[in-house]
């Protein structure tokens, strides 16, 4: 017999049949559309034993619904999602990032644009979960990286209330609205990390979470000389719909690999003189907009010459190092525009 | 005080849902036409008229709102 704890969630009973408890879950709007791993009170109370948390705690409220994210509510999504037990200490921490209004997470989760939650894990619990922050980071393959990132979403969708089409206006989305979740590779890149720059310790364990809209590859093969490189990471941030450029506002975010980040160090850059550079590189004439397309918020944006770049300096532009060691591709991250990302400490004992 | 929320059809349902979350599952809602910008003078006017009727049932309490089902 199962844990016979009082649950605060409603309990549903199906047939003791995956096919019927993914029907069932599928037609009630509690999916993203791919098979779940049924919450059972069994596997719901084993999610539970990993945290020293009352499981009816509430650990945020999220919009728009202003849903109670209570501990029992996160492990039965983590559990939906496949997550390990000891994963969820990373999504409480990564619900109170959500939460924070600075994130916007009302805009996210209503807008047309296509922006989902980023989220991204620094500090020794990656090593200790086991996640991925080298070759195809972003891709398939790493139970950590996958998991982690779906209950975000799933945490999203059914406590949160951004249901598609209903709630949810993304026009088309983009398929980091599943699964976007990375480790940040601290051990192969000279860069001081996100976490570290954010103003946590070096030990500390911290999930960021950045309002993403997609993912753009930047061929960076055979770019030896720095300014060269950065040149051609300017032209891929530089472009016209994005958020960050019409709202000129935000913090763009950069993913370079451990390559990249040691030919900054060998031409003596650091990372916060490579966001000078890459600033300098940055921005267009307002005046090659179409008339239409200029709101006030972008002329407030426009620098004395005319110039709009998709930040309003150039600390806010985000590096993270990520990725196999060569490099020869670096992605830039558009955001929202109108959201700040938030670092969280995970209370990660190892 | 009286009133009455203006919000863009789109969006009808988030504000249903906002209002649900706040406790006002009643409130007066008016949805105007998305995409103002692709709509010619005519079409705004008529739209408005029609939005302007609303909002004066609607204050005057003689077009009541459906709560929002659970």
């Amino acid at each position: 017999m199962s844990d016979m704890k009082k649950w605060q969630s409603a309990i549903v009973y199906t047939d003791d049949s995956l096919d019927e408890a993914n029907n069932l879950a599928y037609e009630r709007g509690w999916t993203d559309g791919l098979p779940i791993v049924p919450p059972t009170e069994a596997r719901v109370s084993q999610m539970l034993r990993s945290a020293d948390r009352n499981p009816d705690g509430v650990v945020a409220t999220l919009p728009p619904k202003a849903g109670a994210a209570t501990v029992e509510k996160i492990a039965i999504n983590a559990v939906m999602a496949g997550c390990l037990p000891t994963y969820l200490p990373v999504l409480i921490a990564g619900v109170e990032a959500m939460a924070e209004p600075q994130l916007n997470l009302h805009g996210m989760q209503a807008t047309t644009n296509p922006v989902g939650p980023m989220t991204i894990i620094n500090g020794p619990v990656r090593k200790d979960l086991g996640m991925n922050s080298g070759r195809s980071v972003m891709g398939p393959g790493n139970r950590a990286n996958a998991t982690i990132g779906r209950a975000m979403r799933l945490i999203m969708l059914n406590i949160g209330g951004g249901i598609p089409e209903e709630v949810d206006k993304a026009s088309q989305g983009y398929p980091g609205k599943y699964v976007f979740c990375i480790a940040e590779n601290e051990e192969e890149s000279v860069f001081e990390p996100l976490h570290v720059e954010r103003g946590f310790k070096k030990e500390d364990s911290t999930v960021t979470i950045v309002g993403a809209q997609g993912t753009t590859n930047v061929v960076t093969a055979c770019l030896i000389d720095i300014k060269d490189m950065l040149k051609v990471i300017a032209n891929a941030m530089n472009y016209m719909g994005s958020n960050n450029v019409l709202l000129g506002a935000g913090e763009p975010l950069l993913l370079l690999t451990p390559g990249h980040t040691e030919l900054l160090r060998k031409a003596g850059f650091s990372k916060q003189d490579t966001k000078k550079l890459l600033w300098d590189l940055l921005g267009f004439p307002l005046s090659d907009y179409p008339p239409s397309m200029r709101r006030e918020r972008m002329e407030k944006a426009t620098d004395d010459k005319g110039i709009i770049r998709p930040c309003r300096r150039a600390e806010d532009i985000m590096i993270v190092s990520a990725g196999g060691p060569e490099p020869y591709h670096a992605t830039f991250v558009p955001t929202f525009g109108d959201t700040w990302a938030v670092t969280k400490r995970i209370d990660w004992k190892g | 005080m009286p009133s009455v929320t203006l919000v863009t059809e789109k969006f009808l349902n988030l504000a249903r849902t906002v209002a649900r979350a706040k406790g006002v599952s009643t409130l007066p809602i008016v949805a105007l036409p998305a995409n103002a910008e692709f709509m010619t003078e005519e079409e705004i006017r008529v739209a408005a008229d029609k939005a302007f009727q609303e909002v004066v049932a609607k204050l005057k309490g003689s077009a009541p709102e459906t709560p929002i089902p659970a």
